[in-house]
């Protein structure tokens, strides 16, 4: 499967041969006149036929690149689109089984290798999702351990969680005192996430998907606010059944 | 423990425990779900492959 991080790779590439095309055309330019190093240039032919040789090939090795980064690009929207027909039917499922169809959000990641920093590391990557009414992104990262998705991953099982049943006894904890939680009261979660999360979910649930030899490889979420109904056997119900359509839809 | 994991363990439990006849009712039920939906037959055929492979659940004892 083609990663997220492409188009930022392909965009990092065409910053580059830019830069050094600039340069190889100002060194076969120079190399014409007398000033600005031309006679240096000169009595250094390798130099100016390596620029040439440069401008030559770069402008074919963009169009190869781009139309590269077009399929890929073409294959993830496919995938994308298949992945939300799935996700919608377990919605639809989850409405006619009690959910509120307004407030209740179908979800599927996948496991993705991404640099943070200088380290190669597996993070949860969104495919597709979908939600009739408009929840703003957390942008927190759902690492091992962290959140009902962060857990399902470390698991490796289900996750029901009323998260906010369960943070409604630390309402009001300051950094302090919610560092002295164990990780498990806190499901992994800094004070940050705390607070950013607080009052946003009240259900969450999160089924992984694995390959036929049982290995994580991601995981379908659904999640409702406080308030709104998310019946647990019908949510792992239809979280079970797409789950195992994603894992159909990916590539091997 | 916290209250979130036992939650977690339930759920799993509750998983193995349910009987073969309502899984096979629910997945009929989402393939008419993403037939009304008009989804494309790859996904339906992915689908009709994921649902075939659902593990029927043990016997209730």
């Amino acid at each position: 499967m083609q990663c997220h991080d492409q188009p930022r790779l392909f965009r990092g590439f065409l910053r580059l041969t830019a830069v050094f095309t600039s340069i190889a055309a100002a060194t076969v330019g120079l190399s014409r006149i007398d000033v600005l190093g031309g006679p240096w240039l000169r009595a250094h032919p390798y130099w100016i036929a390596a620029a040439i040789l440069f401008t030559a090939i770069v402008p074919l090795v963009q169009l190869a690149v781009s139309e590269r980064g077009d399929r890929a690009a073409r294959k993830r929207l496919e995938l994308e689109n298949s992945v939300q027909v799935a996700l919608a039917s377990a919605l639809v499922l989850l409405v006619n089984k009690g959910a509120d169809w307004e407030k209740t959000g179908v979800q599927a990641f996948v496991l993705k290798r991404r640099w943070s920093g200088w380290r190669l590391r597996q993070e949860h990557v969104r495919l597709a999702k979908v939600r009739i009414a408009y929840v703003r992104a957390s942008g927190i990262r759902w690492t091992r351990g962290k959140g009902a998705i962060g857990r399902c991953w470390a698991t490796n099982s289900p996750q029901y969680i009323d998260v906010d049943c369960h943070f409604a006894q630390y309402a009001g904890y300051d950094a302090y005192r919610w560092s002295t939680l164990s990780e498990d009261e806190r499901i992994g979660l800094s004070f940050e996430d705390f607070q950013q999360l607080e009052g946003k979910y009240g259900t969450v649930a999160a089924m992984p998907i694995t390959t036929h030899d049982g290995r994580y490889i991601g995981c379908v979420t659904a999640d409702a606010p406080p308030g709104a109904d998310l019946p647990r056997e019908e949510v792992f119900d239809a979280l079970e059944i797409a789950a195992g359509v994603v894992n159909e839809l990916l590539p091997r | 423990m916290a209250e979130w994991f036992w939650r977690s363990s339930e759920a799993n439990d509750t998983q193995s425990r349910r009987v073969a006849a309502p899984k096979a009712d629910v997945s009929r039920e989402y393939l008419e779900i993403m037939r009304q939906l008009n989804a494309p037959p790859a996904v339906i055929k992915a689908a009709e492959r994921a649902t075939e492979q659902r593990a029927p659940a043990p016997e209730k004892d």
